[in-house]
């Protein structure tokens, strides 16, 4: 029997991102944060589905619930690795010094659903929103060209 | 040289070596409480990039640092001086190693324990000078950390004005308020 495997994805844009995971009934896309000085590099790790030993505040009364990213995660462009990276509850980006965070509900919807707890069996992959650029619409050309010809 | 051997001597000078306390054990005889050589290697392993050796899984070796948090965090908030410099230690150990969620932890719990014991973690600031940087950033950091508000920082700063500039050496009490005041995370 192969067990069963989860994937997470994080959408980064500028100040905030979008985490989205499927699984059975849970869809959960939804808004998270992190310190924008400590970043996670883009890129796919392996998930621990755990709880934070030094928090007090999960959702169900326990230790926070929290998905580990593993060891050795490259952070800031490759500025080094580093093993305390963790997806977990949180507001905004003040709760945050490396760490992704979003609304505990929906962490703990995602925790919740995947089985067995302590293994990395899930994908965690963070992407980076890119911006398209390319010829400018026609009507673009004809603004700039009006800025630039009867409005100089 | 093993690295366990290495942590008892980086240990032993920067801990211990700062003139903890003597504790009675009996009678006629003292002992000075000395760090776990366990422990100590752990944190010199985690401090140069080595997976500590005591743990046989890289999951068991993320519990294992929550688990030393714990326990030194227990000892500082007890008032174990001892205890206390291990603790801050462990807090330069995190932000060299850019370890998110350790720092986190300091992130929230150094201010209640400078509120529980600040006269020992002071003092063990003046016999560690060099982690001022470090934990002045987490108590001036817990103010607005996980959301909380920050406007009680004025206040504490005017309380607590008196007793850390006597504590601690001018320059580094300067640099105490500096982070309290306007925290800066001392780069790794």
């Amino acid at each position: 029997m192969t067990a069963t495997t989860y994937t997470i994805d994080v959408l980064r844009k500028s100040s905030d991102g979008i985490l989205t995971f499927k699984n059975g009934a849970v869809n959960i896309s939804e808004t998270c944060w992190w310190d924008p000085k400590v970043v996670v590099d883009a890129g796919s790790y392996i998930g621990y589905a755990t709880r934070m030993a030094n928090k007090n505040d999960g959702t169900d009364g326990g230790k926070r619930e929290a998905i580990w990213l593993g060891k050795n995660v490259p952070y800031n462009s490759n500025a080094g690795t580093a093993d305390g990276f963790f997806i977990h509850k949180g507001t905004g980006p003040s709760w945050s010094d490396g760490c992704i965070v979003m609304a505990g509900s929906k962490v703990y919807q995602m925790w919740s659903s995947i089985h067995p707890k302590e293994k990395g069996n899930i994908t965690v992959t963070i992407r980076d929103e890119t911006v398209k650029r390319g010829r400018a619409a026609d009507h673009d050309c004809t603004r700039h060209w009006m800025f630039g010809g009867f409005l100089r | 040289m093993r690295v366990d051997v290495v942590a008892r001597w980086v240990l032993a000078l920067a801990i211990v070596g700062g003139g903890a306390s003597p504790v009675p054990v009996a009678a006629g005889t003292h002992r000075t409480p000395g760090v776990d050589p366990a422990d100590a290697a752990e944190m010199v392993e985690t401090l140069v990039g080595l997976e500590p050796a005591r743990y046989d899984s890289t999951l068991a070796a993320m519990h294992g640092r929550a688990a030393l948090y714990s326990r030194y965090r227990a000892a500082a908030t007890a008032g174990d001086q001892v205890g206390m410099r291990v603790y801050l230690l462990l807090a330069f150990v995190a932000v060299a190693r850019v370890d998110a969620a350790t720092m986190e932890s300091f992130s929230s719990d150094v201010l209640p324990l400078y509120r529980a014991q600040a006269d020992t973690l002071l003092a063990a600031l003046r016999a560690n000078p060099w982690l001022t940087d470090t934990i002045c950033y987490f108590l001036g950091h817990g103010f607005e950390f996980e959301g909380r508000d920050p406007a009680d920082r004025p206040a504490f700063i005017g309380a607590e004005s008196d007793r850390i500039r006597s504590a601690l050496h001018k320059r580094h009490a300067a640099r105490c308020f500096d982070q309290i005041e306007q925290p800066h995370r001392p780069a790794p």
